[in-house]
């Protein structure tokens, strides 16, 4: 894996897929974004992320549950792997270091 | 029980999601998308909620397509692997597949024949340059009962339109195609040729070998000869500026040589003259409006309104000669040789009918070839079937095996499609003859090979299309716990295929036999002369003048029976005018009556019987008297023909003979009403009558030495009238050649087709045979069991192929006016030899199958 940074829509998700714990697919992702940043977001967007996420190595998936609002269709559930905890907390990390060498942020304006 | 809430998504959203996003995907998205579909509809317009579903469809099937380029993907490893597969199942049934692509192999090389032919015969004539802007004037004549059509034009017409017409570019006028005898040196032949006037090889683009054309025609005494003309008087030396003699009369110069016209060109010649206006009845004919015996050409600008050019052709003739009857108008060149015949004023097209029928005849040949193909395969299901429940069961798609199936079939259409070309270089020069042409298979256009690409791929899906998406649709888990698809169905595809089959092939052969049976017909018709051992020569030169010794010296010898002198030929009439007067003719009578002009010895010439009276004998009272035919007697209804006087405008004619009716025009149309003159000039033909059983090449040749003597500056020509008259029945004879040819191969593609199902159906039911064989069935059972549904569907098949073929014939028939009648025999034979083929096919694979030890077939575990 090349050390390559995150996107701010890939990190949301990420960060989507941890909060949802085990029942992160492509809706309940898309509305836990949502319901973070107040934007409306593509289903095909997190779809698209997941499988590009899901390609890196960041996240694996399995077919879940199903329900009849479904259709009865399987859902493909998203969890963090290793290496994308690592990718999440070390782009958390950068970003840390970088707010805490903002000058007037140091003066506590 | 999952509580199924209504799945109102667009369906053909999901249908375009599941076709181009990869499988594994389709079940989780399909699902997203119906979620969050059913919580838009419960808070949003259902037209809003669809609407954005289709957005986020499409903004996955952006997104997707290409995440599926990413997952490792080759598809010529497939491709290949496809072609490889193909090419072992053709080499495992050899017998099958030499079956299947000899059948198709032979509908491609008549599709392709075929193709050649009207390819010929629609590029006639493209070869002039100005293809698209010559036309041939032709007028509609109106003659109160009828229009006829025809293209005789005054002398002038054609210099008035190129003056008075903008449209019209050039005009040129032509004469009648003449004979005239050309000599140089000692040598004469008899050639034939038109006398032009106008730019004439401006208009038509005749290639010229020597000399130029702007100035061949300029000096007045010129001549233009074709290459292969030229070349008998000159060899290979440079006949350009030689002169040459013609008709022994005059002298002019050969001031260039074309090209011979090639097969496809409408207009045929041997030299081409130009009109010498030094002579006083050429200039004369400058300005006469009474004489219309000339074919007239225009070229048009380009973009010509062509109903404004018809107007203004009429318009001229309507003020020069102050008759309204005739309708002026411009044909094309690209329909002179197709649509030539008209009537009653209207174009009826022409030879064009038989380019679309042997088209026809073509798609539906190489129709039976694919349905061959279709029921073989299908037939072979049964085997194949396994291949296809193990490919599914081991992951196969049902396209990858669409795919398959289709690039088998197109793999034996290649390979027909090889054995058609080969069939085709082989086979070109018989067809040439049979059609008289001589079309080439150009290798190099490209033209060609995409339409024989088109061949490949339109019979190859056609042919693969029924057995990929049938055996693709095994259900793999009954084709492998060993249960059999039954097709309880009366009306199966397959038989619906053989049915198809047998009807096309019932049809033609029908055809094929109505078709003989009409020429027969009217061969046969009784003629009123007899036509064998009758010598036509045209009396040229000093023939007439001499006739006296001729006549006598041939009568000498010990084979002719008669001799005698006629103003046209007996296979046709030259002049025809208005009926004579006769007592009680109703004023408003308006028919022709055919003239002929002939010396004594007429009816012992022609062997015409005499129904009454006398024929002429030279008396002097033979100069008002006339013989008449029996239609012309019934036209007027005359109870006592003998004596009766007749007023032929204003000249009193006495008829003193009543000759049967004799079919000189149309051997298909009724008798037309005939006179026959006494002359003692103008004289076209000598007739000779040779005693029955005279060998024709000795006689010819005693004949040739005494007009050598009495006629020695014009070489021998003559014409055996029973050749003449087969002329008649060229079209008939195409028709009847070709539709023969198709009829055969037909038969036999169709047999090949039988054969294959035949020997699978048993083969399939091999098991089933050999256990009734067991139980004591004997070889007549087996027989019956096998064969009962194919004799079912062959007499489907004449059920429906009868009325077809009847209703297709009776409509050729309607051009005949002599008709021989369709008989019903024809069909219940047609259809017995076909059950009886059937029959035949049928019993050799089932006696090889009853044969069998049974034990082999039981003991074989599928």
């Amino acid at each position: 894996m090349k050390k390559k940074g995150l996107g701010e829509f890939e990190e949301l998700v990420l960060l989507a897929v941890c909060i949802l714990d085990g029942k992160a697919y492509g809706v309940s992702v898309k509305e836990e974004i949502e319901k973070h940043t107040g934007r409306s977001i593509l289903l095909g967007a997190v779809h698209i992320t997941l499988y590009r996420l899901q390609d890196k190595g960041l996240l694996v998936s399995e077919l879940g549950g199903n329900t009849a609002k479904r259709g009865d269709r399987r859902k493909r559930l998203f969890t963090i792997t290793d290496v994308g905890s690592r990718q999440l907390r070390s782009s958390q990390e950068v970003r840390q270091s970088m707010w805490k060498l903002i000058p007037f942020l140091k003066t506590g304006l | 029980m999952v509580k199924k809430e209504n799945n109102n998504t667009p369906k053909i959203a999901n249908w375009l999601l599941s076709k181009f996003v990869d499988d594994a995907l389709i079940e989780e998205f399909l699902g997203d998308l119906q979620e969050v579909h059913q919580d838009r509809i419960s808070t949003k317009r259902n037209s809003i909620a669809r609407l954005q579903y289709w957005f986020d469809v499409l903004h996955l099937l952006f997104g997707f397509i290409s995440l599926k380029a990413i997952v490792p993907h080759n598809p010529a490893i497939m491709y290949k692997l496809n072609w490889i597969l193909s090419w072992r199942n053709i080499k495992k049934n050899r017998i099958f597949s030499l079956i299947n692509i000899g059948g198709l192999a032979l509908g491609m090389t008549v599709a392709l024949l075929i193709g050649l032919w009207v390819q010929d015969e629609l590029r006639f004539n493209t070869f002039h340059e100005h293809y698209d802007q010559v036309y041939k004037v032709i007028a509609h004549r109106d003659f109160g009962d009828n229009i006829y059509t025809d293209h005789n034009m005054t002398f002038p017409y054609a210099r008035i339109i190129t003056d008075e017409i903008p449209e019209v570019e050039q005009a040129v006028w032509v004469s009648h195609r003449q004979s005239s005898l050309l000599s140089q040196a000692d040598k004469a032949l008899k050639k034939r040729g038109y006398t032009v006037g106008g730019p004439y090889f401006q208009l038509f683009s005749w290639k010229f070998l020597e000399g130029k054309a702007e100035q061949a025609l300029s000096e007045p005494k010129a001549i233009v000869l074709t290459e292969s003309t030229a070349k008998a008087f000159f060899g290979n030396t440079s006949p350009l500026h030689q002169s040459i003699t013609l008709n022994n009369a005059e002298e002019v110069t050969i001031s260039g040589v074309v090209q011979d016209p090639p097969p496809n060109s409408s207009i045929d010649f041997d030299f081409i003259l130009p009109y010498n206006y030094n002579k006083p009845e050429i200039q004369r004919l400058l300005d006469h409006w009474n004489n219309y015996s000339w074919d007239v050409y225009v070229k048009t600008l380009p973009n010509t309104n062509i109903k404004q050019l018809d107007q203004d052709l009429t318009a001229i003739m309507v003020e020069r000669t102050e008759s309204e009857q005739s309708i002026y108008f411009a044909h094309p060149m690209e329909k002179w040789h197709l649509y030539n015949e008209f009537n009653d004023g209207i174009n009826s097209g022409g030879r064009i009918r038989y380019i679309r029928l042997f088209g026809v005849i073509a798609i539906i040949i190489l129709i039976i070839a694919c349905i061959n193909f279709m029921n073989l395969s299908t037939a072979r299901s049964q085997k194949r079937s396994m291949e296809v429940a193990v490919r599914k069961t081991l992951g196969s798609s049902r396209g990858a095996l669409i795919q398959q199936f289709l690039t088998e079939s197109t793999l034996i259409a290649f390979l027909a499609f090889l054995g058609a070309i080969a069939a085709v270089g082989f086979l070109l020069p018989h067809f040439n003859q049979l059609v008289d042409r001589t079309i080439a298979f150009n290798w190099i256009n490209p033209v060609w090979w995409i339409a024989g690409t088109g061949l490949i791929v339109f019979s190859g899906l056609l042919a693969g299309s029924y057995p990929a998406f049938r055996l693709s649709a095994f259900i793999p888990i009954k084709v492998l716990s060993g249960e059999t698809e039954r097709d309880s169905r009366i009306f199966t595809p397959r038989r619906f295929l053989v049915v198809f089959q047998f009807v096309a092939t019932i049809t033609l052969i029908s055809a094929t036999i109505l078709v003989f049976q009409q020429i027969q017909f009217i061969k046969n018709r009784d003629l009123g002369y007899d036509p064998d051992n009758l010598i036509m020569v045209p009396t040229t030169g000093s023939i007439n003048q001499n006739f006296t010794a001729i006549k006598r010296e041939l009568l000498q010898t010990d084979f002719v029976e008669a001799v005698n002198r006629s103003s046209s030929p007996i296979t046709d009439i030259w002049s025809k005018s208005p009926a004579p007067n006769w007592p009680g003719r109703p004023p408003e009578t308006d028919i022709l009556f055919g003239n002929q002009y002939v010396d004594v010895d007429y009816t012992q010439a022609m062997q015409i019987d005499l129904l009454e009276g006398r024929d002429f004998t030279g008396v002097a009272a033979d100069s008002n008297a006339i013989l008449v035919n029996q239609a012309a007697v019934e036209a007027m209804g005359l109870e006592q023909p003998l004596g009766q006087q007749l007023d032929q405008q204003g000249d009193k004619v006495t008829i003193i003979g009543v000759l049967d009716d004799v079919v000189m025009e149309s051997p298909f149309a009724s008798v037309e009403p005939l006179m026959v003159h006494y002359t003692e000039y103008a004289f076209s033909y000598m007739n000779i009558r040779l005693k029955d059983n005279t060998p024709p090449q000795g006689a010819l040749t005693h004949i040739e030495q005494i007009l050598k003597t009495h006629n020695p500056a014009y070489p021998f020509e003559y014409e055996f009238v029973d050749q003449a008259f087969g002329q008649k029945f060229t079209n008939e004879m195409l028709v009847r050649k070709v539709i023969n040819l198709f009829a055969g191969l037909a038969i036999f593609i169709s047999c090949l087709g039988l054969i294959g199902l035949v020997s699978y159906i048993i083969e399939k039911r091999m098991k089933e045979i050999a256990i009734r064989k067991v139980l004591g069935a004997s070889q007549k059972n087996l027989l019956l069991l096998v064969a009962k549904e194919f004799l079912i569907l062959v007499l489907i098949a004449l059920a429906i192929a009868t009325p077809l073929a009847y209703f297709g014939i009776h409509d050729w028939l309607d051009n005949y006016e002599y008709q021989v009648a369709i008989q019903l025999w024809v069909f219940l034979s047609v259809g017995g030899l076909l059950l009886l083929l059937t029959l035949l096919i049928v019993g050799i694979q089932t006696v090889k199958a009853a044969l069998a030890n049974p034990i082999h077939a039981i003991r074989l575990e599928r």
